[in-house]
């Protein structure tokens, strides 16, 4: 029975990485990037700009820290949630196995006994 | 039983498109930037975690009453996913801190109360792991978790009583957007299907393990 929360959780863990990898590859500020080059106010200030902006653009450390912060946060979680699901899944595992083999066993002696 | 596969599913949707809310759709907060989007999570396993030591301290009340192992079953299991879903709010709460006050911890009432509790339900299930399986040891776990979960009063009232500048209590009430409430209710309600199925498969585990012991009691009577 646990087998399909495996596999939808694999499923759901694969999703979710896309957003995720996707809003790390974001530079920080390129919402107001975009927002400015967008701006009908200054359009020839954003055209000048574009080439300036297509090249390596430096964040400051403490924004580079708050992504790796929010990384670390969501690792964690699905680390914790994961291994909760796994260890639970073994123990019913291991647990249906020996409850499989008691419950031969005491057929057998129940068959035996008469 | 043919619920499970229908939640499993419903559950793993739903956690794809919380992170897509998360990551693509909640807008950027001004202060603590990317940092705030551990909120969507992290606040929902706060009432995730709030929930799994209710329901221990309602299986430990059923237990006391009628002795019944299967309350008691629900009780353990509940706790451990209590204790997940604490596990992960103490994990993630001091990344935030770090990246939106500068420091891991503060020793405000929110925390302190959060870390107090978590102590008592982390000592429940010590005792009931490790502190073998006679029914003293299940009563007085039963007992430590009716004490134990009061104090989740203390910890969602602390900041509104003690005070506490640090902790963004009152944001969740009045200070959300509506754009971040679109993004906080729906992880809620995947995190929610995720902890039900946990609960299930905990209990399932430890009703399995009753049986185990009921059967081997029964061969030990029929001399096997």
């Amino acid at each position: 029975m646990s087998r399909p929360l495996f596999r939808a959780l694999g499923l759901a863990a694969a999703c979710l990485m896309l957003p995720v990898g996707a809003s790390l590859a974001q530079p920080a500020e390129a919402p107001a990037a975009a927002a400015s080059a967008a701006s009908p106010a200054q359009p020839a200030a954003a055209t000048t700009e574009a080439p300036a902006k297509a090249g390596f653009q430096q964040v400051e450390r403490a924004e580079n820290l708050r992504y790796r912060h929010l990384w670390m946060a969501y690792a964690v979680i699905w680390l914790l949630v994961f291994g909760f699901a796994f260890r639970t899944w073994q123990r019913t595992r291991d647990t249906g196995a020996e409850l499989d083999e008691l419950k031969r066993r005491l057929a057998e002696l129940e068959a035996r006994n008469g | 039983m043919k619920l499970f596969p229908v939640f499993t599913a419903l559950g793993a949707v739903g956690i794809a498109v919380g992170h897509w809310l998360t990551f693509e759709v909640a807008p950027m907060e001004r202060t603590m930037r990317a940092a705030q989007r551990i909120f969507y999570f992290h606040v929902p396993s706060a009432w995730l975690t709030y929930i799994g030591f209710i329901l221990c301290f309602g299986g430990s009340i059923a237990y006391l009453y009628n002795r019944k192992a299967k309350a008691d079953a629900f009780a353990l299991a509940a706790a451990e996913v209590g204790l997940l879903f604490g596990l992960i709010v103490v994990t993630t709460g001091p990344l935030w801190a770090k990246a939106a006050w500068g420091v891991w911890w503060v020793w405000e009432p929110r925390l302190t109360s959060m870390a107090l509790l978590m102590l008592i339900f982390a000592a429940y299930w010590v005792l009931r792991t490790y502190g073998g399986r006679g029914e003293g040891v299940r009563r007085f776990a039963a007992v430590l978790a009716v004490f134990g979960a009061p104090n989740i009063l203390f910890v969602h009232d602390a900041i509104r009583r003690f005070g506490g500048a640090q902790h963004p209590d009152e944001v969740v009430k009045s200070g959300l957007t509506n754009d971040m409430r679109v993004v906080l209710y729906p992880s809620l309600f995947a995190l929610l299907i995720v902890f039900g199925l946990l609960l299930h498969l905990r209990y399932r585990a430890h009703r399995d393990q009753l049986t185990v012991r009921a059967i081997r009691r029964r061969l030990a009577r029929l001399g096997a």
